[in-house]
């Protein structure tokens, strides 16, 4: 299951549960909602529970969609799902947002 | 900044990162810990491969290209670093120095001597590289051997050693349930993945995308041991539906050149993708784009206008790289070294002005040492401290340590005995002992010379020296050290040392010694300097030709030193040179007889005593001694050695000197003190002149002669009383016209 909570006040995004091909429809109806969000716009991913190349994705569509209008995106609080997937194809350095890297991740990098 | 000082700046700087490359080449051997300093040895040669490009030197960015790619599997540690190795790449660092050579003298074409060295150096490094450890590679290289010839000689292979790897997943694969995520996991249990870029050009906008259609695609760099069907495997399952490209380790740029052709991007964003996962380097990147143009056909000409233009776009980006590059290996030399490049005759112009303030300076002590004013006199010593601090300070600026130069012996000592099968160990100490750069560089030779002739001549084979109960290892002593005033190099072995009795032998057969005559050894050995002399039968590639020690010699002369030989033989040579360090300006000890001013080098300066404690006796030579706590000490009357007029004072004294170990008493009438002495040589005219090196200007402008103590030393210590007695002879009939100065005038 996906569930996202808005807050219109901090501008933050809380993404919850999966964001894999199974919930992807649904995760990108609800990304698709706040993508024009004016100014910066902070998600916040510490209650994803599993991330594959799908919900990836969406994630990487979001950041440019928002780019090419001048508006910015960041990721914060990736949770060890998050950061497992990101690891793996590239998107640490790709998307450029700071990540508490555990000693035992580091190699991978 | 023009094009012609940029390139002298590369080639400056070229060279210096040679040096570096072989300074770190020859310590890495047998080191335990290499990555840094093979780190050190392939940012050398890329930063001189990676310059040469902006100038576009091809023949260097191809040569040094390889020397990399090899550098860098030995760094990733794919390839052992052996003896072997180290020697081939020390060679290959040489011909990287040709062609620096090449391109400063404006050559275009290497001489055919040249070429083929490279050529052999080429196919050296090429065996070199196809040996990897047997683990490795499962198959072939995927070029043919001569085909790899070739691509090295167009130098048109990339660096890196890796693979790389495009993927672009089919828009089903998703829903298929062939997640991206599960394929690059497994591909990181065979290998290493070193960097993975996503590409994100082919995304759309969130609003447009199907959230379960794929559309990612990666770039790979990838280190691995696998064949490539083990890593084209990998992908069996989405071969259908995806495209998946791998190229193997330092594939050609044509290869690249296709996978931007077949790739659906855009041709100067998957350059960029490339450069990004450091697969191609900025260099190759602008290559591939080039060649790239060059193939698009003329109907296209749009296309290829789009590319250059983009050439065009990407030439700052690259420059600015490279002066990035540029400004961080500065800094890091700055960290390292902390030096100024100034231009040798900015500082002999200093140090020509810091002598003539000495000069001035005296005369102003004088001056306010007969004026009665005590302030005057507390400032003027004050002046005079400064003076001498400044005097020291510019007179360090030319000091240079000799250490540098002992170093390079390494690598003569390596590759000679290498030449000869001998082992051999160079020994340094003295190191940090300075002298006069002028000296450093035109001493260099001359050490050169007698290094190779221990090594050759000296050294007995390993066989030879363990029957002779010696260790299998010969050692070469390289040693520096100050002696008053002086500088002495020592060069020693423990070989087999010189043949007296042929020595003598051959000296005598060509009219240099009489047989009659009874020589000491240090005589005999004298003969080796002779020109034409050699007692070698066999003419080696070394040295053996007899051409050489006499030239050394003669170097040796020019620089106001000596050589001196000493040999047991079994047990080894020693050769030491002594040389002034000729600097401009020394402390001066000024002493006086009758109205005239001499000045000792204070260095040389052991004590001082009264006469009238002594018993001045005499052999039957009419040399003098006293006896000086126990022991004999010749003395000369220096009143008589320059025949001064006067009588002598009721209260002489002794100024103890000594010179290579040797002691000499030079009795004088008054001692006046120490001072600072801006030593003028004498005109040709008095070159002849043994016992006196200089001249000098006093405060009150008067000439003081400046002695030799050395020679005067050296005269009065040696046994032959002829020829002591002739060279005062001479001394006294030259020096006559004294007490008339102007022939002194400066």
């Amino acid at each position: 299951m996906f569930e996202l909570q808005f807050s219109q006040t901090a501008k933050k995004a809380t993404l919850i549960g999966d964001m894999t091909i199974y919930s992807a429809m649904e995760a990108k109806h609800q990304l698709s909602a706040i993508a024009q969000e004016p100014g910066l716009l902070l998600l916040d991913l510490s209650a994803i529970s599993e991330l594959d190349s799908a919900g990836a994705q969406l994630l990487m569509a979001l950041k440019k969609q928002r780019s090419l209008n001048n508006l910015d995106t960041t990721f914060a609080s990736h949770s060890d799902a998050v950061l497992e997937t990101f690891e793996l194809l590239g998107l640490v350095s790709y998307f450029g947002d700071p990540v508490v890297i555990e000693k035992s991740r580091s190699s991978n990098l | 900044m023009n094009i012609d000082a940029a390139l002298n700046t590369y080639l400056a700087e070229g060279r210096e990162l040679l040096v570096e490359m072989e300074d770190a080449l020859l310590e890495v051997e047998g080191l335990e810990q290499q990555d840094e300093l093979l780190n050190a040895i392939f940012r050398a040669a890329h930063t001189i491969k990676g310059s040469a490009g902006l100038f576009g030197l091809d023949a260097i960015v191809s040569f040094t290209h390889l020397v990399e790619s090899i550098l860098e599997r030995l760094r990733s540690a794919e390839l052992a670093l052996t003896g072997d190795a180290v020697a081939l790449l020390l060679d290959c660092k040489d011909h990287i120095g040709v062609l620096l050579d090449q391109v400063e003298s404006a050559g275009d074409e290497l001489d055919p001597d040249t070429k083929r060295h490279e050529q052999n150096l080429v196919a050296a490094l090429m065996r070199f590289d196809s040996s990897a450890p047997a683990t490795a590679q499962t198959e072939p290289m995927p070029a043919a051997p001569d085909e790899t010839f070739t691509r090295a000689l167009d130098g048109d292979g990339v660096v890196s050693a890796c693979w790389h790897i495009s993927l672009r997943f089919g828009a089903d694969s998703l829903r298929d349930g062939m997640d991206p995520l599960s394929f690059i996991r497994y591909l990181g249990t065979l290998g290493e993945i070193k960097q993975i870029a996503p590409v994100d050009e082919p995304l759309p906008m969130l609003s447009q995308m199907d959230a379960e259609s794929c559309y990612l695609g990666f770039e790979l760099r990838y280190l691995s041991d696998a064949d490539k069907t083990t890593i084209e495997s990998v992908f069996d399952f989405i071969r259908e539906q995806s495209q998946v490209r791998i190229l193997p380790p330092h594939s050609k740029t044509e290869a690249f050149v296709e996978l931007i052709r077949q790739l659906p991007e855009e041709d100067m964003y998957l350059g960029e993708m490339l450069v990004r996962c450091g697969t191609l380097t900025e260099y190759e990147r602008q290559k591939i784009l080039l060649a790239q143009a060059a193939e698009t056909d003329p109907s296209a000409s749009r296309q290829l206008g789009e590319l250059v233009v983009a050439e065009g776009l990407a030439e700052p980006e690259v420059v600015a790289a490279a002066v990035r590059k540029q400004s961080s290996v500065r800094e890091a030399k700055a960290k390292d070294t902390q030096t100024v490049r100034v231009d040798a005759d900015k500082l002999d112009h200093l140090i020509n002005l810091v002598g003539e303030l000495v000069t001035a300076g005296a005369g102003t002590a004088m001056h306010a040492k007969w004026t009665d004013r005590p302030e005057l006199g507390e400032s003027v010593e004050t002046l005079a401290r400064l003076v001498e601090e400044v005097r020291d300070a510019a007179l360090g600026l030319r000091m240079v340590q000799i250490g540098a130069t002992f170093n390079r012996f390494h690598r003569v000592v390596r590759d000679v005995s290498k030449e000869l099968n001998k082992d051999i160990e160079l020994m340094i100490t003295g190191a940090d002992t300075e002298l006069d750069k002028t000296v450093v560089e035109k001493i260099t030779d001359p050490l050169m010379h007698l290094v190779r002739n221990s090594i050759d001549h000296g050294i007995e084979s390993p066989e030879t020296r363990v029957a002779l109960g010696k260790p299998a290892k010969g050692k070469v002593h390289l040693n520096a050290y100050h002696e008053s005033g002086s500088i002495v190099i020592e060069i020693t072995d423990d070989g087999a040392g010189l043949n007296r009795e042929r020595i003598l032998e051959k000296a005598i057969a060509q009219g240099l010694a009489n047989e009659h005559e009874p020589l000491e050894d240090a005589d005999v050995f004298q003969f080796i300097f002779e020109p034409g002399f050699s007692t070698t039968t066999e003419v080696s590639n070394l040295s053996g030709r007899g051409v050489g020690m006499d030239v050394v010699k003669r170097n040796i002369t020019a620089l106001r030193g000596t050589v001196d030989v000493d040999s047991r033989t079994g047990e080894g040579t020693a050769f030491r040179i002594c040389l002034p360090l000729t600097l401009a300006i020394i402390d001066g000890f000024m002493i006086g007889v009758d109205d005239e001013t001499f000045v000792v080098p204070l260095d040389s300066v052991l004590e001082c005593v009264e006469l009238g404690e002594f018993h001045v006796t005499s052999d039957r030579r009419q040399n003098n001694f006293i006896n000086l706590r126990g022991q004999a000490l010749p003395v000369i009357f220096l009143r008589s050695l320059f025949g001064l007029a006067g009588e002598a004072r009721a209260r002489e004294n002794v100024v103890v000197v000594a010179s290579k170990g040797a002691k000499l008493g030079i009795v004088v009438d008054r001692l006046l003190g120490e001072s600072q002495t801006v030593i003028k040589p004498l005109g040709r005219l008095f070159s002849h002149l043994k016992a006196i090196s200089g001249s000098t200007v006093l405060g009150s402008g008067e000439v003081a002669l400046i002695l030799d103590v050395p020679g005067l030393v050296q005269q009065v210590t040696e046994d032959e009383a002829s020829i002591a007695s002739a060279a005062l002879h001479r001394l006294t009939t030259n020096t006559s016209s004294r007490g008339d100065p102007q022939c002194l005038k400066i």
